[in-house]
């Protein structure tokens, strides 16, 4: 009961902390726009996709997983931050588990980052997408398990980082490939060997074929095999976290 | 706990990192209510000492009991009996003061029909009833500290864990820090660890353990302590020098030198031997005492005197991110 009510505390201090941060507020709902907008909008007057679907369509899938990708690790790896100034102290010596810690983190981090995520969502008017309840939550379940996955392993990566300007490289190089890699920004069927083999690795992309179900656009693998395969993304995850993580 | 036990005991406690040896076979213990200070300086195995003590790191060897509780065999329960202040602030500040001590109340599990009424009454004793709502931010760090003091009491600890607990704040702060302290040990028989490398904090311990290079070199209260270093020197200036110190090799089998300050000499106990001089038959002009301060003890004790910081660059730059957080 105590270990419970400890997880929802540092999930409660993480909603406070967010909705207190305009800066992480306005970000949720430019950056959406941004790639909505300008990237949707500027691509879909010149590139013509398979199937005739537009590409400010094709590409609201992608602004998801964009919004996902990015707040989900952000959560995480705030565990650096908060080792640097101290609030982990507070924290490692209270009478809890490690996996209570560890949870209520990535709970904390699935709630912000589905919020980012929904935000996305509410944009779908903008660019002409009509969508009926059904798809909503459908959309609303594959954010929410990708954000679980995200989160977990921002985790994962703040038990091997130091410092926070570690951050940057993360960006470049973990989320940066896995967001290109994905099916977001093009159709991945008629790509060359080796980056069909990137892309068919690359766990986000079952999360965008899966949105790209929910949206009735064209998808590659079947919802069972993208649902099985996020899962598992997200359970291994959460695992690696809390096995990272005891150490702390 | 059972009553006048033993609220911390360690034996042979050693902790090594790779080749270093950061505690080296230490024995010590700390009755019931007793401040008890652990002095030495940066890198003697202070904070290793203390983590091994909060559980936050197994020791090597040796065995430690806080609270009655083994800090290997039952950590949850040395972690319900301590209250821990560290050395560096742990509070979010982006919060309020409120929220954190909230937090603090849902992470140990204080009682909830319990918690506003324990809040409000730490929030006064601190005197930050009027800032209860306001985030950290707009705090100074005196009021950060002494946020932190009433947070780690929230869940009424046996013994409460300081480490380098003045540090950083200024000597007003510190003092008014202490009277706190001193307060709450005798209000609830509370025990009190600390570590420190600041003479005039030692001063307030009514044990002193000091510590050098991860192994224990003496022990005793400041005073004790002060009277191994050395003698006291006694300065008298007389009306007639020459016939003074002769009076005083006679009476009282001291040598006196001559010093351009009057006569100077050494005893074990300056202000006894003052009472005894009685009838002098030379006119006395000026008398003094100088003891030995904790630094000459702590010089007497490990040949050295308490190193300055040796701090890295990396700690410099978060000091003064913190500095620039505080401000």
């Amino acid at each position: 009961m105590n270990e419970l009510e400890a997880a929802w505390a540092l999930t409660w201090r993480d909603l406070v902390r967010f909705v207190r941060d305009r800066g992480q507020i306005m970000g949720a709902f430019a950056r959406p726009l941004l790639w909505l907008i300008f990237m949707g909008k500027g691509l879909s007057t010149s590139v013509r996709l398979p199937g005739g679907v537009d590409y400010q369509h094709f590409v609201f899938a992608g602004a998801i997983a964009m919004a996902v990708l990015f707040g989900g690790m952000f959560q995480g790896v705030t565990i650096i931050w908060d080792r640097e100034f101290g609030f982990l102290k507070e924290v490692l010596v209270a009478p809890i588990s490690r996996v209570t810690i560890v949870l209520g983190k990535t709970l904390s981090g699935t709630v912000v980052t589905v919020v980012q995520g929904c935000l996305t969502l509410i944009f779908a008017p903008l660019v002409g997408l009509r969508l009926g309840f059904g798809p909503f939550l459908a959309l609303l379940g594959v954010i929410a398990i990708l954000s679980l996955a995200m989160s977990a392993m921002g985790v994962v990566l703040a038990t091997r980082m130091q410092t926070f300007e570690g951050f940057g490289v993360i960006s470049n190089f973990v989320i940066m490939p896995l967001y290109f890699l994905s099916g977001g920004v093009f159709p991945v069927e008629r790509l060359p060997g080796w980056m069909a083999v990137l892309v068919r690795v690359n766990p986000v992309t079952y999360g965008v074929d899966l949105m790209r179900h929910a949206l009735a656009q064209p998808s590659v693998f079947s919802a069972g095999l993208d649902l099985a395969v996020l899962f598992g993304f997200a359970g291994a995850m959460v695992a690696l976290a809390l096995t990272w993580f005891r150490r702390e | 706990m059972p009553l006048g036990a033993l609220a911390v005991e360690v034996q042979g406690l050693a902790r090594r990192f790779g080749d270093l040896a950061a505690v080296d076979d230490v024995s010590f213990s700390v009755p019931t209510g007793q401040i008890f200070g652990l002095l030495g300086p940066n890198g003697a195995g202070k904070s290793t000492t203390i983590k091994i003590l909060c559980t936050l790191l197994q020791p090597s060897q040796g065995t430690a009991r806080v609270a009655g509780y083994d800090v290997v065999a039952a950590p949850a329960a040395v972690r319900r009996s301590l209250g821990l202040i560290f050395q560096d602030p742990a509070v979010d500040d982006r919060l309020t003061a409120r929220e954190n001590l909230k937090i603090h109340c849902m992470i140990y599990g204080v009682p909830r029909c319990e918690r506003r009424q324990r809040m409000d009454e730490a929030l006064a004793w601190i005197g930050l009833t009027a800032e209860a709502d306001q985030r950290l931010r707009t705090f100074s760090g005196g009021m950060r500290r002494r946020l932190e003091v009433a947070r780690a009491l929230l869940h009424r600890p046996r013994v409460l864990f300081l480490d380098e607990p003045t540090s950083g704040l200024d000597p007003q702060t510190r003092r008014a820090m202490w009277d706190r302290l001193h307060e709450l040990r005798k209000r609830e028989q509370l025990t009190i660890f600390l570590t420190t490398h600041y003479m005039e904090e030692a001063e307030n311990c009514d044990r002193l353990a000091i510590i050098d290079h991860g192994k224990l070199i003496a022990e005793g209260s400041p005073e004790e302590l002060k009277h191994r270093a050395g003698e006291e020197r006694v300065t008298l200036a007389t009306a007639d020098d020459e016939k003074a110190a002769q009076e005083l090799r006679l009476r009282f089998g001291v040598e006196p030198q001559t010093t351009d300050r009057g006569l100077e000499f050494a005893v074990s106990h300056g202000e006894e031997f003052l009472a005894r001089l009685g009838h002098f038959p030379v006119e006395l002009r000026r008398l003094s005492v100088q003891k030995p301060t904790l630094e000459d003890a702590f010089i007497a004790l490990t040949g050295h005197s308490i190193r300055p910081d040796e701090a890295s660059s990396r700690d410099v730059l978060r000091r003064m991110v913190r500095m620039r957080r505080r401000s």
